[in-house]
């Protein structure tokens, strides 16, 4: 169950990390009401299905780690930050385009861009809490909001890979421009953060092995790009996402994996799963089959 | 007010806001579902209109109840953590299994299910929204399992001042969850029948020029409305029988009188009743809710006698129009009388309400209820703004994706 926890919430960030960074550049892919529907649409179909990730997510630390959600939520005010972004995220994105005023719109496309920006530094500083849970070290206020500005650096290069893949025209070539800017700081974010790993944490070893690993992917990703090998592109930034959580993950599973339900519990929960899982691969792996391919003008609605 | 009162008020606006939201989408889903299946069996352009325009008022609702539903959940970590530790193997399973099955199921499909209108075949598109309605209810139903073990533990057993899960049947088949869970489900259909028809009603009544889509919607409305209406009261009635074993206290103080208190008073664990005022939401409930079925009654039988045609019964249309926020607001009602009649215990006869609360300070607690009830309100707000313009822009202007016409046939060709 631990595995499936880390599964989750690796898949979220990577799937909804798309969606961050296609919000957080919302109003620099898109100059204009159409090229924005453009940016929105690309994650159009995708978007409940990668944000349920989440969901599931903390579905599974509810039931399965039942001591565990009161310790990381309780009396944090990160948390309440990140959900109150992650509800006006939402609200933007089903709102933005209900309102016939331009204006309207264009005050949703800000509080888009700002929610989406709060998101993955919040995600980011939570992860770095994750990581690095010694208090005692001097670093301990900095380096949370560095472990944040790496992940929105992160996921909005993923998200631009992401949109330039699943558009056309000017929107798809400032996609790829923004995946070739911010790769280089990408890398500084990341090294920042893993820097300050080598300096405090308790249990350094796979987080740096893996996060190593994810710090030439965003380069890549964007020469993969400027190829015109899109598909590799976005595989490439999803590790430059993923590889770091899975290594900060692996380097808490021993607490996790402590902290699980009952064997009660946890016998009904994995009978269900071992039934389920395959039924949500399913659903998701048709998700992506069907809409594979860009949706045109027609297949607006976001 | 202490941290425990403003963290219960919070508890109740923000899971309150969100059954509203819970409420519209469970009861529109099988309606929607059934406009569709129609629509590809007989191809009749009215019942693709219908399918359309009830749906991205679905689409719409379903989105902004995801957020209120996100804020709802991280409250049972950050100010419950009491619950947790003590019942949550047993309280957090079928929780788990509601996002993890049901809800995520049912949100990969409505994804898919919005952009399908362009990309998918017809057959592919009609089984996306059964199964989207099917998990829904699946949702409804673990939900319930998990507030009827806090009514009534059934299927754990207390080791150490923590619950272990014993006996999943007992769990899933605890009356306090199985015959709430339809009683839930009745009152679902009749919001979701009385907002088709009665959306369906005004447009009639003002001659919007789509007598067609809102006839046919007004009649699926009514026809839906009317036994869902029977059979909330029926099965409201039904969950006496479970309240007199296990919850006396609840059925005194709600439904039985001042007369019967002091007998209850004896027969509840350490001999504290819940608030006297839940007299007052059960009331409303019953009454309102005995008004609503009779309309809806009144309205099937006129239908009949009017052969279906709508136009022959204006003297309903502004009647059904005026019924359709009674529902969410007997809902409400509803569940006051159910979560204020539990009290002082969050798992009855257990654990008390004040002893499940995390220790956070009063002022954390001010924050995150400014902050969240705020946010839930504000999503009420939009939610119910966004929906009422596209209702009276009617169902020319529906927003979901669409493959547009049929292309005319290129000069050249010709």
């Amino acid at each position: 169950m631990t595995v499936l926890l880390a599964v989750l919430l690796t898949g979220y960030l990577t799937l909804d990390g798309c969606a961050f960074g296609a919000g957080l550049l919302l109003t620099w892919l898109g100059r204009d009401d159409v090229e924005r529907r453009t940016v929105l649409g690309t994650v159009g179909p995708f978007f409940l299905g990668h944000e349920v990730w989440l969901v599931a997510a903390a579905g599974l630390l509810l039931g399965g780690f039942p001591t565990l959600d009161g310790a990381v939520l309780a009396g944090s005010p990160l948390v309440v930050v990140l959900v109150g972004a992650m509800v006006l995220r939402d609200a933007a994105f089903w709102l933005r385009s209900r309102h016939p005023s331009a204006r309207r719109r264009r005050a949703w496309d800000r509080a888009m861009v700002l929610a989406s920006t709060v998101l993955p530094v919040g995600w980011g500083a939570a992860l770095g809490e994750l990581a690095r849970p010694d208090p005692a070290t001097p670093l301990t206020v900095a380096y949370p909001l560095v472990c944040g500005i790496a992940v929105a650096l992160a996921t909005a290069g993923h998200g631009a890979v992401f949109v330039a893949l699943r558009s056309r025209g000017p929107v798809a070539e400032r996609a790829a421009v923004a995946v070739r800017r911010l790769a280089p700081w990408a890398v500084v974010g990341l090294a920042a953060a893993i820097g300050g790993v080598v300096v405090g944490a308790a249990h350094p070893a796979p987080v740096l092995l893996v996060a190593a690993a994810a710090l030439p992917a965003l380069p890549v990703a964007s020469l993969l790009l400027h190829r015109g090998r899109a598909r590799a592109a976005l595989v490439t930034s999803a590790s430059s996402v993923a590889l770091p959580l899975v290594g900060i993950v692996a380097s808490r599973a021993a607490d996790l994996a402590s902290a699980t339900a009952g064997p009660a519990t946890a016998a009904l929960l994995g009978g269900v799963l071992v039934v389920v899982l395959p039924l949500m691969a399913a659903s998701q792996a048709w998700l992506w089959w069907a809409f594979r391919r860009p949706l045109g003008t027609t297949g607006r609605y976001f | 007010m202490t941290a425990l009162d403003l963290a219960r008020l919070q508890f109740a606006l923000t899971a309150g806001l969100h059954f509203l939201f819970v409420t519209l989408t469970l009861g529109l889903a099988p309606l929607i579902a059934f406009m569709q299946t129609r629509y590809v069996l007989t191809g009749d352009e009215p019942y693709r209109t219908m399918t359309r325009f009830w749906g991205q008022l679905y689409v719409v609702n379903y989105g902004i109840g995801i957020a209120s539903g996100l804020v709802m959940e991280f409250q049972f970590g950050l100010d419950w953590d009491g619950l947790g530790a003590v019942a949550g193997n047993v309280f957090g399973a079928p929780l788990a299994l509601e996002s993890l099955v049901a809800f995520f199921l049912e949100s990969t499909f409505l994804g898919m299910w919005i952009f399908g209108w362009v990309r998918l075949p017809r057959w592919a598109h009609l089984v996306l929204i059964h199964l989207v309605a099917l998990t829904a209810i699946g949702s409804a139903f673990f939900v319930m399992v998990a507030n009827g073990f806090l009514q009534h533990p059934a299927g754990g057993v207390l080791r150490d001042g923590t619950f272990a899960l014993s006996d999943v049947a007992a769990l899933l088949t605890n009356p306090e969850a199985l015959d709430a869970f339809w009683h839930v489900l009745a009152a679902a259909l009749l919001a979701g029948g009385l907002v088709v028809a009665g959306v369906s009603a005004w447009h009639l009544r003002r001659d919007t020029g789509w007598s067609e889509v809102f006839t046919r919607s007004l009649r699926i409305g009514v026809v839906v409305a009317a036994p869902a209406a029977l059979g909330v009261v029926n099965r409201g009635f039904a969950q006496f029988d479970y309240l007199r074993v296990d919850q006396p206290g609840k059925l005194a103080e709600a439904f039985g009188g001042t007369a019967s208190v002091p007998a209850a008073r004896a027969a509840v664990p350490g001999g504290q009743l819940p608030p006297s005022w839940i007299a007052v939401p059960a009331a409303v409930m019953q009454d309102a809710g005995f008004a609503l079925a009779g309309l809806c009654v009144v309205a099937l039988l006129a239908l009949l006698v009017a052969r279906g045609r709508p136009t022959r019964m204006r003297w309903l249309l502004r009647p059904l129009a005026w019924a359709v926020p009674v529902p969410f607001v007997l809902v409400l009602c509803g569940w006051v009388v159910r979560e204020e009649g539990r009290q002082p215990w969050v798992v009855y006869g257990v654990l008390r309400t004040s002893d499940a609360l995390s220790p956070t300070g009063p002022g954390t607690v001010v924050l995150s209820l400014g902050v969240f009830v705020g946010l839930v309100a504000c999503l009420g707000v939009l939610d119910v703004g966004v929906l009422r313009a596209q209702v009276r822009r009617g169902p020319g202007s529906a927003e979901l994706p669409d493959a547009g016409p049929v292309p005319a046939v290129p000069a050249r060709a010709l």
